[in-house]
């Protein structure tokens, strides 16, 4: 036995053993449980206030619904909304997960799976990485070591970037811009794409996998006139001047690789339930009346390194899910006004694993079932039988 | 599935810890663990007592074998367990409680050397004066291995703490390699070169510490392989 193993052996038994026994525990509990009584009445605070805050919202909803089940009713129309109107402020998101053992904190406070993420708030990410999830637009990650500040939630998602790094997989829009990140006066504006956006100091660096944004100043209102960077794209500049100090390299050796972040369907209750209505293969294959996700694909043209839309994720049922929540995003909305739809699309698969039939239950307006099956029986799954997708949106 | 810190004790991977098992207890499976592990991360305060009752003396120990003798000692395992009180609504049950623990530990012990860097450090014992406290009176024997332990904790804390973690974890919290990689977040190879240098390092200070050094020349031969040898 060497020497090490003799000093070992007896450290085994004895380093740390009579220290562990004299703690003071009594001490120890008394501040551990303080802090933990602290923290509880914090959160039951930070939950309480957020309730309150959604309560207009809720009771303008449940005016919304009843309005537009009166009118249906009124025009004998067949066909029930899911929509669920609601008026205030748009929210930016939803924390999907905290992955870490360190802290994830919202406005000071720890954040917690589920928390709605509004306007002016802030998240930070200490040993932990933040998923937040905006149903049918864009799925987010904020990197440990990370703070950013929500700015804009109307339409655009804008998050303001205090250090580290936000990765995000954007749903393409038609028009206008679905994402961007502002770091000191700059910005990067997505339509739809996957990209990260990390700062060191005033040095910003954007890796794009897919798709396109723009890299410029920051406006004070509207869609931002800046550089267009292509996949697969590295750009880096400096964010006080931004104009001079940008450039971009198109090797793909340079550009990062992306991280998954799968967009998932966390339950959500909705607000009205509906009997679900057996959507036939014929209905679903209508001409669509929004265009669908391929076609807005198709509108970005090559700057889209994935090729068609939903073909590119590999994953079906997260494809067909961002599918349907975009052709979701296309219906027209009321300024002001909540779309909140929760569902889940029922597939019956051949034996090749191409979709024979498709439900939606319950079930969603006619022009969404249409776009929706421009995408859907474009997907093969790996198997065959049947496969259910819970779809969560909210708008 | 689900195991306590004791229950890591029992040896698993490596011969010496094996020799060594009768000098430790290993604590029985305790069948209600999941179940409390759910009610307190469901907020249950009365099930989170129990969980911090049953770990928290395997957790002061193994702070204070991966930090050494401090002032801020019992901070940390404070702070350990206001971790798993935030955190544990995120356990999902994929890895033993207990590795979740560790891993939760580890973390805390790493976040306060970091913060404490940037803070000025009161020793709490004077490194290597080889002299023993009042209240260290007993046999002689006794009193010689206490301070031999004594020293050899502030060698290990001479390591750098990526060595030093991996070192505790395996040579004295008796841990495989493969469960300190789920711990540190590193390739097990990794972690085995880790334990290979820290192995050779401490030899080496073994040599220039007076309280070790009747040991070293006697004992000699620091003999243990690369780690691709190891095991």
């Amino acid at each position: 036995m060497s020497a090490l193993d003799k000093v070992l052996r007896e450290a085994r038994e004895d380093l740390g053993v009579e220290q562990a026994r004299s703690v003071d525990w009594e001490a120890i509990d008394k501040g551990l449980f303080e802090r933990i009584t602290e923290e509880r009445r914090v959160e039951r605070a930070r939950f309480a206030a957020r309730g309150f805050r959604r309560w207009p919202e809720v009771a303008l909803a449940a005016a919304g619904a009843v309005v537009v089940f009166a009118l249906a009713a009124r025009e004998g129309k067949r066909e029930r909304t899911l929509d669920v109107a609601s008026a205030g402020d748009e929210i930016a998101g939803s924390i999907l997960a905290i992955e870490g053992d360190g802290q994830a904190r919202v406005d000071g406070a720890p954040a917690v799976h589920g928390l709605l993420l509004r306007n002016g708030d802030v998240i930070e990410a200490r040993g932990a990485q933040v998923t937040v999830e905006r149903p049918g637009k864009l799925t987010l990650r904020v990197e440990s070591g990370s703070r950013v500040t929500v700015t804009h939630t109307r339409g655009t998602l804008v998050l303001a970037l205090a250090e580290g790094a936000v990765e995000a997989q954007v749903v393409p829009v038609a028009s206008g811009e679905a994402f961007a990140v502002d770091v000191d006066g700059s910005r990067v504006a997505v339509h739809g794409t996957h990209l990260r956006v990390a700062r060191d100091g005033q040095h910003v660096s954007v890796d794009l996998n897919e798709g396109v944004v723009s890299v410029g100043q920051a406006p004070r209102i509207g869609s931002m006139l800046g550089t267009l960077v292509t996949a697969p794209g590295h750009a880096e500049f400096v964010a006080t001047n931004v104009v001079a100090t940008l450039s971009v390299t198109h090797d793909r050796a340079a550009v990062r690789s992306p991280v998954a972040l799968g967009a998932t369907s966390q339950s959500r209750p909705s607000a009205i339930v509906l009997p679900p209505a057996v959507v036939t293969k014929s209905e679903l294959s209508a001409p669509p009346r929004s265009p669908a996700p391929s076609a807005i694909t198709a509108s970005h043209g090559d700057a889209h390194s994935g090729g068609g839309g939903v073909a590119a994720d590999v994953n079906p049922d997260h494809a067909i899910a961002a599918a349907v929540r975009s052709c979701m995003a296309e219906r027209p909305r009321v300024e002001n006004v909540t779309v909140v739809v929760r569902t889940t699309l029922r597939l019956e698969l051949d034996d090749d694993g191409s979709v024979r039939a498709a439900r939606f239950d319950p079930p969603v307006a006619p022009d969404v079932n249409a776009c929706a099956a421009t995408s859907i029986y474009k997907v093969r799954f790996p198997h065959g039988g049947t496969e259910a997708i819970p779809i969560d949106f909210e708008n | 599935m689900l195991g306590t810190l004791a229950e890591l004790i029992a040896p698993h991977a490596y011969p010496d810890a094996a020799h060594d098992a009768g000098a430790r207890k290993v604590r029985p499976r305790m069948p209600d663990e999941e179940r409390l592990i759910a009610r307190a991360a469901a907020g249950e305060t009365a099930a989170f007592r129990q969980l911090y009752e049953r770990h928290r003396a395997d957790v002061a120990r193994l702070v204070y074998r991966m930090l050494g003798n401090r002032s801020d000692f019992e901070d940390v395992i404070q702070e350990v367990f206001v971790q798993v009180y935030r955190s544990l609504k995120d356990f999902r049950g994929q890895a033993k409680f207990s590795t979740w623990l560790h891993r939760v530990t580890v973390n805390v012990v790493l976040m306060h050397r970091r913060s404490a860097r940037s803070r000025p450090v009161f020793a709490d014992e004077p490194p290597g004066d080889g002299l023993l406290r009042s209240d260290d009176v007993g046999p002689d024997d006794d009193a010689e291995r206490r301070e031999r332990v004594r020293a050899f904790g502030r060698l290990l804390a001479r390591l750098a703490d990526k060595k030093r973690i991996v070192f505790v974890l395996h040579e004295l919290e008796g841990i495989a390699p493969g469960e300190i990689a789920r711990i540190v977040g590193a390739p097990v190879l990794t972690v085995r070169t880790r334990l290979f240098y820290a192995r050779r390092e401490l030899e080496g200070m073994l040599r220039e510490e007076p309280s070790l050094a009747g040991i070293a020349g006697i004992e000699g031969g620091f003999s243990k392989g690369h780690p691709e040898e190891d095991e």
